[in-house]
């Protein structure tokens, strides 16, 4: 690759982090439920795209590519780490908030996903946030479409103990498991 | 009935604000990655010279007949790797004499090519010389059906399939529409190419050329028991034009199918195994900061070079496929610590 090549890769790269960086830590965020964490993880996954660079050819690609690096990485993070149980930013005290009071909804609702197990937590950003479908979020964790589905509905069962059976806060339909 | 949900978590998100990412941290590193992929590097293995190689070039006479297959590929591949002059296999290491520049395993022993463009295959400790390549881009290839080596003559007039266990190879003229052609594959005898207007094959016993029908800009990455790995704008695919599977957003410039065409391992950052039947990945339980896979041993198993993180000693892992269990083969030193002249059996240069 001649340097012309490589700096025109570089100032692409580095307009895809200014467009598209905010919008990966917002995700990265959610799987981790840690600031710091979310942006060692952003760092670690776009150093990952950089390396693969020459090879996406546009910045649709880029971002797929970018967002698994980010589950993939954060999986492996929490599997070594162990860190499925680490402290969250915010503590949920336990009872159940009026559906009035929507900042604590929120933050009762942030508690819990984090207490998830951080595969079934991934499927569900990627599902439910990112609005990726089936699979997608199978690509982006590196699963089957039958694993998403079947992550996606043990998190909502264990998030249907914690918070109880709104049907206008969790998908009912993706509880059901079908391959 | 998920926008609640939906709308919480974009709330949870947009609660707080984030620092902007470090460029320059993410060029340096990614840099010394790049390096370090290419370069790999191997030393410091402490159990060493079990024997030291006999040195014995000899010419092989070219053949005018065609060579007979040889007994299929079964027994597994040791784990091998090449540093300096030294051909390592497990915990025994060989002087070669001099340094190669690409080198695959085989059955019987190894096919190594030198700075200087001479093939030697090495049997047992001895070494012949087979031939001749272009020293600037060596690529040597082995039909895993036949056990055969392959490469591109010198003068990139021929192709030379040696059958090292007989010592005997047959020559093919390279037609002129294909010169200048990288040889990307060998499979089951038939010599798959890429070209300038796209992959061909080539049937050496009736001199058969076809090409097959990929879309357009697909490159061929492999070719294992009829089924193709084929590298497009938008994912990876194996199979055959008319039956195959596809992985959007899948990507990667090298790609090695197993023996018998099922599994897929990929380049990559994290071994990256797939299932070219259902589609699935093969979850491998190895648990490093880097792994690839680079090499089929045998059926169902696949070498891997892995690493704790940049500064930790290099590994090679063999992965069972699809079981996932993983066994360290061995510790090498780190790349950082380590020269250029650190080889995996991939057919071509690392650095």
């Amino acid at each position: 690759m001649d340097v012309t090549t490589r700096e025109t890769q570089r100032a692409e790269f580095a307009g895809f982090v200014s467009a598209r960086s905010a919008a990966l830590h917002r995700c990265a965020y959610l799987m981790v439920g840690d600031v710091g964490l979310a942006q060692d993880l952003v760092q670690e996954a776009l150093t990952k795209t950089y390396v693969a660079w020459p090879r996406l050819r546009d910045t649709a690609n880029a971002e797929a590519y970018t967002r698994k690096a980010i589950t993939t990485t954060a999986i492996g993070w929490f599997r070594r780490r162990s860190w499925s149980e680490r402290p969250t930013d915010r503590h949920d005290d336990g009872s159940r908030p009026g559906h009035e009071d929507h900042v604590a909804e929120r933050d009762w609702l942030w508690a819990a996903l984090l207490e998830l197990p951080v595969r079934q937590r991934a499927a569900m950003v990627l599902r439910y946030y990112e609005d990726l479908t089936e699979a997608q979020t199978a690509e982006a964790l590196g699963c089957a479409v039958g694993t998403v589905k079947s992550q996606v509905s043990a998190a909502l069962s264990k998030l249907r103990e914690r918070l109880g059976d709104d049907p206008t806060l969790l998908p009912l339909h993706d509880l059901v498991v079908t391959r | 009935m998920t926008e609640k949900l939906k709308t919480l978590m974009r709330e949870q998100a947009d609660s707080v604000d984030f620092a902007a990412p470090d460029l320059d941290a993410m060029v340096v590193t990614g840099d010394r990655r790049v390096r370090r992929r290419r370069i790999g590097a191997a030393a410091g293995i402490a159990a060493v010279a079990a024997g030291v190689a006999l040195v014995a070039p000899l010419l092989v006479p070219a053949q005018q007949t065609a060579v007979q297959p040889a007994a299929p590929v079964s027994g597994p591949l040791p784990v091998s790797w090449v540093t300096g002059t030294l051909l390592h296999e497990g915990d025994r290491s060989y002087d070669l004499g001099f340094r190669p520049l690409a080198y695959v395993a085989t059955p019987q022993g190894y096919v190594l090519s030198d700075r200087d463009g001479t093939v030697w295959s090495w049997v047992d400790g001895e070494l012949t010389e087979v031939g001749d390549t272009d020293p600037r881009d060596p690529h040597l290839v082995l039909d895993d059906e036949t056990g055969h080596a392959a490469w591109v003559d010198g003068d990139g007039g021929a192709i030379d399939v040696l059958d090292q266990q007989r010592l005997r190879y047959d020559r093919h003229p390279v037609r002129d529409d294909l010169a200048g052609s990288d040889l990307i594959a060998v499979d089951g005898g038939t010599l798959w190419w890429e070209a300038a207007g796209g992959p061909r094959s080539l049937d050496p016993d009736t001199g058969d050329v076809e090409r097959p029908d990929l879309a357009a800009g697909e490159r061929l990455l492999d070719v294992q028991d009829g089924r193709l790995v084929m590298a497009g704008d938008v994912g990876l695919a194996v199979g055959r034009p008319d039956d195959r599977i596809e992985w959007s957003d899948t990507y990667g410039e090298y790609a090695r199918l197993s023996r018998d065409g099922r599994w897929l391992v990929l380049e990559g950052e994290e071994p990256r195994v797939l299932d070219s039947v259902t589609g699935d990945r093969v979850p491998l339980d190895l648990d490093r900061g880097f792994a690839t896979g680079y090499a089929w041993l045998d059926r169902g198993t696949v070498a891997v070079l892995a690493a704790e993180d940049d500064r930790a000693p290099a590994e090679l892992w063999t992965c069972e496929v699809p079981g996932g269990a993983c066994t360290r083969a061995a510790e090498l030193d780190t790349f950082d610590a380590l020269g250029g002249s650190f080889l995996l059996p991939v057919g071509e240069p690392m650095g």
